[in-house]
């Protein structure tokens, strides 16, 4: 997965607390500022339930919002740890302040 | 129907079931600039059978099974386009050493996916039963035009009833592995056994080694004669993508279906 990557995007705003399609998509924009493609955003969420990452939470009318499951958690920070290691050796490199 | 709707309806049945709704709404929500995202996304799930919301993971390994034998049945249409007009790939320098693996790849991978029936009379006369009515047409229409070629060969021999005839044979290409792959597709856990992933991985890696070897000798073929081979050329790099498609069902598999 990468930074940019939907799946990683996906579980990222999932780490607050359980979403439906349109809420996820309407977090992502807040963190990057730009929304997931409709087509983008649910082959995320199937690609992402199908490796078990994300699970449904309660429905809400039409809306059925899911979750993280304790492998997605655990996937997410793996990925974040290993972006963040990434991102400080290049800020190192470029004599800029990983703070 | 609007046209976001009709898109979100070309999605696989499973997938519009658990995703429909919500994607609905979103769609709707992005207007025409989601159609991009869409027709993308639809192309995705179809190629991605693995991925689609399952009740088990012997529905998943099902559905990879039958697009193994989907995918036999494309790259026999291509290998068989791909000599459609010239010489047969096998009979040009180094052919045939290339295309008997390719033959036994592919029906090694064809015998490793293929869902067996469940060792019960109702299950072995379900699975009879839908392949007989699924391919005695094509069968009956298929044993008639080789007659007809036989006892007419004069007749049939140019014109527009050759190009008739020629129409009709590929026509009924086309419909038989149609109907094949629907023998195999929705059986159910309760009429086949699925696969075991071992089965499946070892299929899908060697119809994916037959799709890519015999795809890059048509592309060879296609691209050496004096006049390019447009048909063996389109042929070969569909094989290509086809081999590139099956590479990603073994990367599906991995993160999706295990024993």
């Amino acid at each position: 997965m990468q930074a940019n990557d939907a799946q990683t995007l996906v579980l990222c705003v999932l780490a607050d607390g359980p979403l439906h399609g349109y809420a996820i998509n309407a977090a992502i924009e807040e963190l990057v500022g730009e929304r997931l493609g409709p087509g983008s955003l649910y082959g995320a969420l199937a690609r992402l339930e199908a490796k078990q990452l994300i699970e449904p939470a309660e429905e809400q009318g039409r809306q059925r919002p899911v979750r993280l499951t304790p492998a997605g958690r655990e996937a997410l920070e793996r990925e974040l740890r290993s972006m963040a290691k990434v991102a400080r050796a290049g800020l190192r490199s470029l004599g800029a302040n990983p703070a | 129907m609007t046209t976001h709707r009709g898109l979100v309806r070309l999605y696989p049945a499973a997938f519009r079931d658990r995703w429909g709704p919500g994607l609905e709404d979103d769609a709707r929500a992005a207007g025409w600039k989601g159609w991009p995202s869409l027709l993308a996304g639809i192309a995705d799930m179809w190629l991605h059978p693995a991925i689609w919301p399952a009740d088990s993971r012997a529905q998943r390994r099902e559905r990879v099974a039958t697009l193994g034998v989907t995918a036999t049945m494309v790259a026999v249409l291509l290998a068989r386009a791909a000599t459609a007009r010239g010489v047969p790939l096998v009979a040009v320098p180094g052919g045939a050493l290339v295309l008997w693996p390719c033959t036994a790849l592919l029906l090694l991978g064809l015998g490793l996916v293929a869902p067996l029936p469940r060792l019960s009379r109702p299950a072995v006369t379900a699975v009879l039963g839908r392949a007989v009515r699924r391919l005695a047409g094509p069968v009956v229409v298929g044993a008639a035009m080789v007659a007809a070629a036989h006892r007419y060969a004069a007749v049939l021999a140019g014109g527009f009833r050759h190009q008739l005839m020629l129409t009709g044979y590929w026509g009924l290409l086309v419909v038989g592995a149609v109907q094949a792959c629907r023998v195999v597709a929705g059986l159910g856990v309760k009429v086949v056994v699925a696969p075991r992933v071992w089965r499946l991985r070892l299929g899908i890696a060697s119809l994916t080694a037959a799709s890519a070897l015999t795809g890059s000798v048509a592309l060879a073929v296609g691209l050496a004669r004096p006049q390019a081979d447009r048909p063996a050329i389109a042929a070969g790099g569909a094989l290509v993508l086809l081999a590139w498609a099956l590479a990603a069902t073994l990367r599906d598999l991995r993160e999706t279906v295990a024993d």
